[in-house]
């Protein structure tokens, strides 16, 4: 280890010495790229606390503070008992996909089994579907299953929509995790299971937290699907209280992008949560050391 | 001795069956079922709505292949978007994550989580921002070019039909190089440092980094951008009616579109799901040209 | 510990099999869902079939009497309007006070999503009893027998509470009143009257007085018409709808049969003069220099900041240009009829329509309780509130409108008629034919006949897939 760190010090000093214009050239652009980046969110928090005629009047400028906006969003929108809703709704159902998901992208991408490319093909076709091939058949299957009026017509579903995408990015992570820490944890005697769960299933917890975090957005901010099942106001998830704010001839700016940020505030929690497993050289540390 | 590890072998490829079982099964249900009954719909006159339709054979697709150019039309807006959006979308997520991840940590967490928040923002925030942005008399845009004197250049970003194509690739890039980026980054991680240093020590710069290292050994992570990005443009539906509604005229009107306005303003589902098989069929053999294309030989 | 994961595995494989199974054992038939109760071909009157109460089965409009609901009556209502909130309560207290238990069960959709919320419970035979459509709708739904017939059940004391007999009409299809008016929806002039007193500015009684009217306000720097257009050229599309009205009316075609049922596909030139007058005026300035760009709320916005004197509007739009208006220059504004052309002896207003309705499911079990909803709500008390709360055009007579500008809106419908009643599903016409309009305004080579080629293209071949 000693050895190592003396080898890199001496080029990270050659790095630094040769192009300190260029680094700050590169910090530059990546602070605007940020900036252009992050402005429209930033529009949206700002057109929050605005009146709607303000928003309308003048989009780029406060004018007005109404924070009364949140509190109207809170109460119109029914934030207070959709909120519960559709935390529970996406909780229930990340847990199912997850799990699903990390079986299947083992089994194609370790265990493969006789077919499994012919199969993940097959499978990858309903990446595809549109919403009018799916929506009545759907409807009519959860009906008929007798889960109409529970909350589980949203989370089945919702885990049948998102498996396919999480296994085709997880499997693709599984088939390029190096073979050398199985082989050396077989030879210790381990079994399948516990291959899989003490060595390969640390490795793929970064592209895992990618998952995690893509499907929590797009279950928790799920809409239409919500809309057509959901008929009982103590099932209804928080996309659905968004209605009240929109009409035809008129929207309220304010507390609609107020209710948006309610909206979005849990996802970026869960982002910056599971962001953490980002980290760098678990398995290049693992492997070499 | 030979016996075991056949056995062991069997047995693993055995378990995968097992494994696989809860997504089969699933997929089945909610997805293979659908497309199947949608492909008997296809073949009939079903409004949408009642049950007095009729067998009408392969009408509506002989339909879409002689009598629908703007089917075919909305097919080519669609490809020239998916082609530009992609090499775009792809090229700036690479490069990002290259540059994310040579920063240091603490930089590294600040862009991981301002470069991903657009793709977690709901399409209803994304509508209110960018048309406040595009729109020709108030927008951020044009306020701006007049402000630096640039007056000639404003236009109806989403209204001219030179730009309205480029203005939709623009917030399309925005929303999503942040995931391109984040699975590039991702698969950068496995990607062991001490090999990177010590080439650098070998005198190799930046270019050579990503040429021998970063570009190789993220292939997969590029197949699967590659076909994510591209079926979702060939696919694109949101996007286009938040910011253009296939304006002007028809210029930026996707197959989506008219697949909706077969269904639900023409009432006649039975061709809205004919053109939504042979749109489904189109980007299956996209995505399965692509990987082979993009597979390499080596694979197993 | 291999084991205990097999056992759970059988049980989740047990489970998902279960679900599977429900699925494989439901009937493999390929209908799209189990027959709707009562939803009969279009030929038939479904009414008969399962209407316990209705007083006279014949459909005999002058034999109806006055509908009363049926015992134990529950409707599934669906609308569109959250934020109309304050209107839908209060109408539901008047029809609940008039029908005593009658159960209704309230559904809100948003606006966009009307008609794939109808498809998709229609499909799965979950269809609503009462729903929101546009009146461009009715003789889509009534060609594939989605709507009830209420002929048998308006008595003649409800027709008279109407402002006119096209306000039904509209909502009638094959001879049967199939729908029922909710409130107008057509596009108005507003302008800036503190403005015009301001520059002596006259409301123009005349076309030609519009146009110079327009070339003035241009010299002044400003824009003479906000209209937004975006998408589909809309309020710019509609002004060339008014000019080809008066053009229409002047060649003596305004009560052309063809006409009347949009089925003219040979205009001979008069729908490439609108076209050409209109396409005109945009490329001179009159609706500023990004009319196609502008989206309705920047519209408004350049009419408030008193960038542009007047303002093409919907009607519906009136609460929120008030509001508006209080927030930016406060000043007073009004409408006027678009003029008439010098010589012509009156301007005309086919557009003047009552739009937004509803309709009511051919195949509820409760026929008599919807038509008794609908009776409810078509009275004086339900209209006024909905005429001076919301500040809606509502098809009753009955009503005085509180606010100035709404109560100039319903004077100017005065001037309607003769509006153009398609009796085959329109679909996506009206869009198609407004993209080529955009398409016609932005090209530099085509001419307005091609254009008028295209637009009567576009008739004919939505007239063919309606009807085959």
């Amino acid at each position: 280890m000693p050895q190592l760190e003396k080898a890199t010090r001496p080029a990270a000093g050659r790095r630094k010495k040769k192009n300190p214009f260029s680094h700050y050239v590169e910090q530059f652009v990546f602070i605007l790229l940020a900036f252009l980046v992050l402005y429209p969110l930033l529009f949206v928090l700002m057109t929050s606390v605005k009146t709607n005629s303000d928003v309308i009047l003048h989009p780029f400028t406060i004018n007005t503070f109404e924070p009364m906006n949140y509190i109207t969003a809170w109460n119109t929108g029914k934030v207070g008992s959709y909120l519960l809703n559709s935390v529970i709704t996406t909780v229930i159902t990340l847990i199912f996909q997850v799990v699903i998901i990390v079986l299947a992208a083992y089994a194609f991408g370790k265990l493969k089994p006789w077919g499994h490319n012919l199969l993940l093909s097959l499978l990858l076709m309903t990446m595809f579907v549109t919403s009018e091939m799916t929506t009545v058949p759907n409807y009519i299957t959860v009906r008929d299953m007798g889960l109409m009026g529970t909350r589980w017509s949203l989370i089945v579903p919702y885990v049948a929509s998102g498996l396919i995408t999480g296994t085709y990015i997880l499997t693709n992570f599984v088939r390029e995790l190096p073979k050398e820490l199985d082989e050396a944890a077989r030879i210790d005697g381990a079994g399948i299971f516990k291959i899989m769960w003490k060595v390969d299933l640390p490795m793929i917890t970064p592209a895992l937290a990618t998952l995690v975090i893509f499907n929590f957005n797009g279950v928790w901010s799920e809409f239409y699907w919500a809309l057509i099942v959901v008929k009982d106001e103590a099932l209804k998830t928080l996309p659905l209280g968004l209605i009240n704010f929109q009409s035809q001839f008129t929207s309220n700016y304010g507390v609609l992008t107020a209710g948006l940020v309610i909206l979005t505030v849990p996802v970026i929690v869960v982002y910056l949560f599971f962001s953490r497993y980002f980290i760098a050289g678990i398995s290049a540390g693992a492997v070499k050391g | 001795m030979l016996r075991k590890p056949m056995k062991l072998d069997t047995q693993r490829k055995i378990l995968g069956y097992f494994f696989l079982i809860p997504i089969v099964v699933l997929l089945t249900v909610f997805m293979f079922y659908p497309i199947v009954k949608s492909v008997v719909m296809s073949f009939t006159n079903w409004s949408g709505m009642t049950d007095n339709w009729k067998w009408v054979g392969f009408k509506n697709y002989i339909r879409i292949f002689t009598d629908m150019p703007e089917y075919w039309n909305a097919m080519k807006v669609n490809v020239v978007y998916a082609l530009i959006a992609t090499a775009v979308q792809l090229t700036l997520g690479f490069i990002m994550a290259v540059m994310v991840i040579g920063m240091r940590p603490r930089w590294q967490n600040f862009y991981k989580i301002a470069l991903y928040l657009p793709v977690i923002i709901p399409a209803a925030a994304i509508s209110v921002m960018w048309r406040y942005i595009y729109t020709p008399e108030y927008g951020l845009i044009n306020q701006f070019l007049r402000a630096v004197g640039l007056d000639s250049l404003c236009r109806a970003w989403t209204a001219d039909p030179s730009t309205a194509l480029g203005a939709v690739i623009v917030t399309n890039t925005w929303r999503y190089a942040g995931f391109t980026m984040v699975l590039y980054y991702v698969a950068m991680l496995d990607i062991p440092k001490d090999v990177m240093e010590s080439a650098q020590i070998d005198g190799a710069n930046r270019w050579h980094q990503i040429r021998y290292f970063y570009l190789p050994l993220t292939r997969g992570t590029t197949e699967i951008n590659l076909i994510l990005t591209i079926t979702g443009c060939l696919r694109a539906f949101d996007i286009f009616y938040l910011l253009t509604a296939g304006g002007p005229g028809t210029s930026t009107k996707v197959v989506s579109m008219w697949i909706m306005e077969t269904a639900f303003q023409s009432y006649k589902y039975g061709r809205a799901l004919a053109m939504s098989i042979v749109l489904f069929l189109i980007v299956v053999l996209t995505m399965a040209v692509s990987r082979i294309i993009l597979t390499p030989r080596g694979k197993e | 510990m291999f084991k205990k994961i097999v056992a759970l595995f059988m049980a989740f494989v047990l489970v998902f099999a279960m679900t599977a199974c429900a699925k494989t054992a439901a009937p493999g038939a390929s209908e799209p869902a189990a027959a709707t109760p009562g939803a009969d071909t279009p030929d038939t009157d479904p009414t008969d079939a399962n209407d316990p109460d209705a007083d006279t089965p014949a459909t005999q409009p002058a034999a109806a009497g006055k509908p009363v609901a049926e015992e134990g009556a529950k409707l599934h209502f669906m609308h569109i309007y959250p934020e109309h909130a304050n209107a839908i309560d209060k109408s539901l207290e008047i029809i609940k006070r008039d029908n005593p238990g009658l159960e209704i069960n309230v559904s809100v959709v948003p606006w966009n999503e009307a008609t794939k919320s109808i498809q998709t419970a229609a499909a799965t035979d979950e269809m609503y009893d009462i729903f929101f459509q546009w009146s461009s709708q009715v003789p889509g739904y009534n060609d594939i027998g989605l709507l009830l017939d209420l002929t048998p059940y308006v008595d003649d004391e409800w027709k008279s509470w109407y402002i006119s007999d096209a306000a039904l009409q509209e909502y009638s299809d094959d001879g049967k009143i199939v729908g029922m008016p909710l409130r107008g929806t057509a596009v108005f002039l507003i302008y800036n009257k503190t403005l015009f007193d301001e520059k002596g500015w006259k409301t123009p009684t005349s076309q030609e007085e519009l146009e110079t009217l327009c070339d003035t306000i241009l010299g002044e720097g400003l824009i003479p018409i906000s209209a937004p257009g975006k998408p589909n050229g809309f309020q710019v599309e509609s002004i060339r709808g008014r000019v080809f009205d008066n053009i229409v009316y002047m060649n003596g075609l305004i009560d052309d049969p063809e006409r009347l049922t949009n089925r003219k596909t040979e205009w001979n030139g008069l729908y490439a003069e609108s076209a050409e007058l209109v396409k005109g005026w945009y490329k001179k300035g009159y609706f500023g220099q990004n009319a196609f760009g502008l989206e309705r709320e920047e519209g408004q916005t350049v009419f408030m900041t008193g960038s542009a004197a007047m303002l093409l509007c919907n009607n519906n739009e009136l609460i929120a240009l008030r509001e508006l208006n209080a927030a930016a220059n406060n000043f007073e504004f009004g409408t006027f009829p678009f003029p008439k052309p010098a010589a012509a002896d009156r301007g005309m207003f086919t557009a003047a329509g009552f739009g937004d309705g509803w309709g009511a499911w051919s195949g509820t079990k409760y026929p008599a309780a919807c038509a008794a909803f609908f009776r409810s709500l078509a009275g004086e008390e339900a209209m006024t509130i909905w005429a001076n709360e919301e500040l809606c055009l509502v098809p009753s007579n009955q009503v005085e409108y509180a606010d100035q500008v709404q109560g100039d809106f319903a004077a100017q419908y005065a001037d309607g008629g003769y509006k153009v009643v398609a009796n085959y599903n329109t679909g996506n016409m009206g869009d198609l034919t407004g993209q080529a309009f955009v398409d016609y305004c932005l090209s530099d080579t085509m001419t307005a006949d091609e254009f008028e080629t295209q637009v009567e293209g576009i008739v004919a071949r939505t007239i063919a897939d309606a009807e085959e």
